[in-house]
């Protein structure tokens, strides 16, 4: 039954429609490389790889965790279609993982098609580095998504939140002077694929992709805390789901 | 089967079920109760999507609350009109097959038999957007049936069915009765529930008012006279005529000089004989109706005893 609930809602969350605008998206960074490329021929290609797969796809991932961790629950909810996942033999617990795996392989796959225009747009070396950049968005793709799914099981209409933390907390805190960067998510992940290292020494990565923080995590860490972070998510929220009721709003009379 | 001992449940500061106490074994039990009684929430505490407040709900001797092994054994039919609109009617059904553990090929049979059952075979593989709301209430019903489930509970599920769907829907529920089903099936309207049962729950803003059989409410509500509102554009006329009848206790002119309303102990006997007036006597009725046959003044009489 979970195997089930997993192929069906990943089928339905990257459904022909939803594929082809996240598509497009990898189809406009691809286009943004070559630009970037174009317009500035002093550039290293893998400088600008390095940025759009640090910068834009690591911000992308987070939109695109935020948008499928609140369909496992979330819109369920508000849908009011809860009720017919709930009252099946299958327990909560299960229908968490299996929902919140899904949404993560689907953060994954819209995540590799953005990376993979970028390394299209750059060749080259880019490639040799899209494997390590690859295994960063898989850890990424756990982290965010599960730790969104959490968040929306606490609260009703959960995307602001998501959405200020993707936009807000990542994009600020790893750059903030201090020991700050230990708590953002793309400190580790930026610590995996260990971005600014492979930069040239006056990239704006090291500025603008948690420089800083790239030197203090390596791989290990960030794998270790990436995770302890996602099993922490995802046995909270079982928990938390097994234990609480989900009623559209409207029927709780 | 299902056991409600001493049920309460809150939402914040308002009561939705309050103190409820029943038993609800094999055949069809009809909750009855007007919008905003609590039927709902009494379905949601059985089909454990909410816990009570205090009390407990036992199903099949288990407790409720998001509990698999009572999904095994219970069917649910929800009042929502909600379902994955991109979806088939047929896809939706085959989904929550495979969700109650069925093999790809036995949620496919099994789909196919119970589509077959509510009538929607040949048009489930349309889009469920564009479905009327009768086909979504046979969706609905499906998807509860589909697991061959021993209890079946309905809220509101006439809604939105055609006289002919209706028909069939009861007709199918006494058969699902017939064969040791436990069915609870929600409703506003008596009229509905007379037809599918004669056991039935009575719920009043959150309390148990009465459980038994029918017979007991309508035996109250003839203890009062009954009324009926007698339209027709010759007032006076008209109540000359009824009150020379032997049945008829008091007759009231609307002021507004186009109806009458009548008094009668004998509902069916004043019924019986008002073709007679309007073809042998040529009396000029528009149209009649009792504001007596709808739950609110059933709730007036058992609150007032």
């Amino acid at each position: 039954m979970a195997l089930y609930l997993y192929q069906s809602t990943l089928a339905d969350f990257l459904r022909f429609r939803r594929l082809v605008v996240w598509s497009l998206l990898a189809v406009l960074l691809f286009g943004m490389g070559r630009s970037f490329i174009a317009f500035n021929p002093n550039s290293s290609t893998n400088d600008v790889y390095l940025l759009l797969s640090n910068v834009i796809v690591l911000r992308i991932q987070a939109l695109a965790a935020a948008i499928f961790a609140l369909q496992v629950i979330g819109s369920e909810v508000e849908q009011k279609t809860i009720v017919y996942l709930l009252t099946r033999p299958m327990p909560r617990f299960q229908i968490l993982t299996a929902r919140t795996l899904a949404a993560v392989t689907a953060v994954l796959i819209v995540s590799l098609l953005s990376l993979a225009g970028c390394a299209l747009a750059c060749g080259g070396g880019a490639w040799a580095r899209f494997a390590q950049d690859a295994s960063a968005l898989v850890a990424g793709a756990f982290a965010y998504t599960s730790f969104f799914v959490l968040i929306s099981l606490f609260v009703q209409k959960a995307m602001t939140y998501c959405l200020l933390f993707a936009f807000g907390w990542e994009t600020g805190i790893p750059n903030l002077p201090g020991n700050l960067f230990w708590v953002s998510i793309n400190s580790y992940v930026t610590g995996i694929s260990q971005a600014a290292k492979a930069a040239s020494p006056n990239s704006a990565i090291t500025t603008f992709a948690g420089g800083q923080s790239s030197e203090a995590i390596t791989p290990l860490i960030g794998w270790a805390a990436m995770a302890g972070f996602t099993a922490f998510c995802m046995v909270l929220g079982g928990w938390w789901f097994t234990t609480n009721e989900y009623v559209a709003r409207e029927d709780a009379e | 089967m299902i056991k409600l001992d001493h049920v309460s449940r809150w939402y914040g500061q308002v009561i939705g079920v309050n103190d409820v106490s029943c038993e609800i074994g094999p055949g069809v039990t009809a909750l009855l109760g007007m919008n905003g009684a609590g039927k709902s929430t009494l379905l949601r505490l059985i089909t454990g999507q909410i816990e009570p407040t205090t009390g407990s709900v036992s199903v099949f001797g288990e407790n409720a609350f998001g509990n698999p092994q009572v999904y095994r054994k219970l069917g649910y039919c929800p009042e929502i009109d909600d379902f994955y609109e991109h979806w088939s009617g047929r896809k939706f059904v085959r989904h929550l097959a495979r969700l109650s553990g069925y093999s790809a090929a036995e949620a496919a049979e099994r789909t196919e038999r119970v589509l077959t059952e509510v009538g929607m075979a040949d048009r489930a593989d349309k889009r469920i957007a564009g479905y009327s709301k009768g086909m979504r209430q046979r969706i609905k019903l499906a998807q509860a049936m589909l697991h061959d489930p021993e209890a079946i509970l309905l809220d509101e599920p006439l809604n939105g069915l055609d006289p002919v769907g209706r028909r069939e829907f009861i007709d199918l529920l006494g058969i699902l009765a017939a064969n040791g089903k436990t069915i609870l099936v929600s409703s506003h309207i008596l009229f509905e529930v007379e037809q599918m049962t004669r056991s039935i729950l009575l719920l009043h803003r959150g309390r148990l008012l009465a459980s038994g059989d029918l017979g007991v409410i309508r035996e109250l509500i003839d203890k009062y006279p009954h009324r009926v509102r007698v339209e027709t554009p010759e007032p006076r006329r008209v109540a000359e005529r009824l009150i020379s009848l032997p049945f008829v206790l008091k007759i009231e002119v609307d002021p507004r000089g186009d109806a009458v309303e009548v008094q009668t102990r004998e509902p069916g006997q004043f019924y019986d004989f008002i073709p007679q007036l309007v073809l042998d006597e040529g009396l000029p009725i528009t149209g009649f109706s009792s504001p007596d046959n709808n739950l609110e003044s059933i709730f007036g009489y058992l609150v007032s005893e």
